[in-house]
């Protein structure tokens, strides 16, 4: 966890402002990311500790991914604290994409606390061979 | 974590070294202050973040750790002393891909976290799940509260 939001509004990495709803209270932690791209898809690996598969949600709508996580760290009431370094809270961060993606065919796993979510680009959007005649 | 319930009063110039006291305080005190988030917790210089708490039975230490396999990890106690070391290895993509963004990272890292009572060294149990390390340690006999019971004569 280590960059911490709390806005209301965040940025979304196109640079337009979106609404994020906050349905839970506690902070909101932006996950570190990975995103590489080669000709069929793009992939997103984040990290999310804490997060169970059924926790979390992705959303994808005009062109905005959003992906959001709930923390189930929250510890059992009869403990104390000694110290705390992170503290239960919501991963949330949001993307811009600029190519089209098959919604279908996106495929999202998620093992160790860490995402990995396959975004397969949709047909018309693969690069193509134009092959050059000669005469 | 210090907390401090009132400022001092400011040191007087003629207090010398006091005042030296105070500057060398305040420059360690904005040092801390860099490498910390936004709520005054660790920066992402230290890895894994760790949790202590407590309750009657055992203390638990949890750590957040992910991506990393439980194979990776090696815990070992000594004395009042528990540490965590590993290796978080990300896994090799293909040379076709070309990065967008690149924030995770991966490498060795170890922690260790001195407790303030001794534990029972043969029975830690340790589990990794959703990334997240829980680390139980119960407490010595000696060292659990015991419950002393009024009498009324």
């Amino acid at each position: 966890m280590a960059n911490e939001k709390t806005h209301e509004i965040q940025k979304t990495e196109g640079g337009t402002q979106v609404e994020v709803e906050q349905t839970k209270s506690g902070p909101v932690y932006l996950p570190a990311v990975d995103i590489f791209e080669d000709d069929s898809a793009i992939t997103l690996v984040a990290d999310m500790p804490g997060v169970r598969p059924n926790d979390l949600r992705i959303d994808l709508h005009e062109g905005v991914l959003t992906l959001t996580g709930q923390a189930d760290t929250t510890e059992p009431e009869a403990e104390t604290d000694i110290f705390k370094e992170y503290r239960p809270g919501q991963f949330c961060r949001q993307f811009s994409l600029s190519d089209r993606i098959d919604q279908d065919k996106i495929e999202a796993g998620m093992t160790d606390g860490v995402l990995r979510l396959v975004l397969p680009k949709a047909e018309a959007q693969k690069p193509r061979q134009i092959k050059v005649k000669t005469k | 974590m210090i907390v401090t319930r009132m400022r001092p009063v400011r040191d007087r110039w003629d207090a010398g070294w006091n005042e030296y006291d105070r500057m060398r305080r305040d420059v360690l005190r904005w040092a801390d202050a860099m490498n910390r988030g936004f709520f005054g917790e660790p920066g992402f210089r230290i890895f894994p973040l760790v949790n202590v708490s407590q309750d009657d039975e055992n203390f638990y230490v949890r750590a957040e750790l992910p991506g990393v396999k439980a194979s990776d990890l090696q815990l070992s106690a000594t004395g009042r002393k528990l540490s965590i070391a590993g290796k978080r290895e990300l896994p090799e993509e293909s040379a076709k891909v070309s990065y967008h963004r690149k924030e995770r990272e991966g490498g060795s890292f170890s922690r260790s976290i001195e407790l303030t009572s001794d534990f029972d060294r043969d029975k830690i149990d340790a589990r990794y799940q959703n990334g997240i390390l829980t680390v139980t340690l119960p407490r010595s006999q000696s060292t659990k509260p015991r419950q002393i019971p009024v009498k009324t004569s």
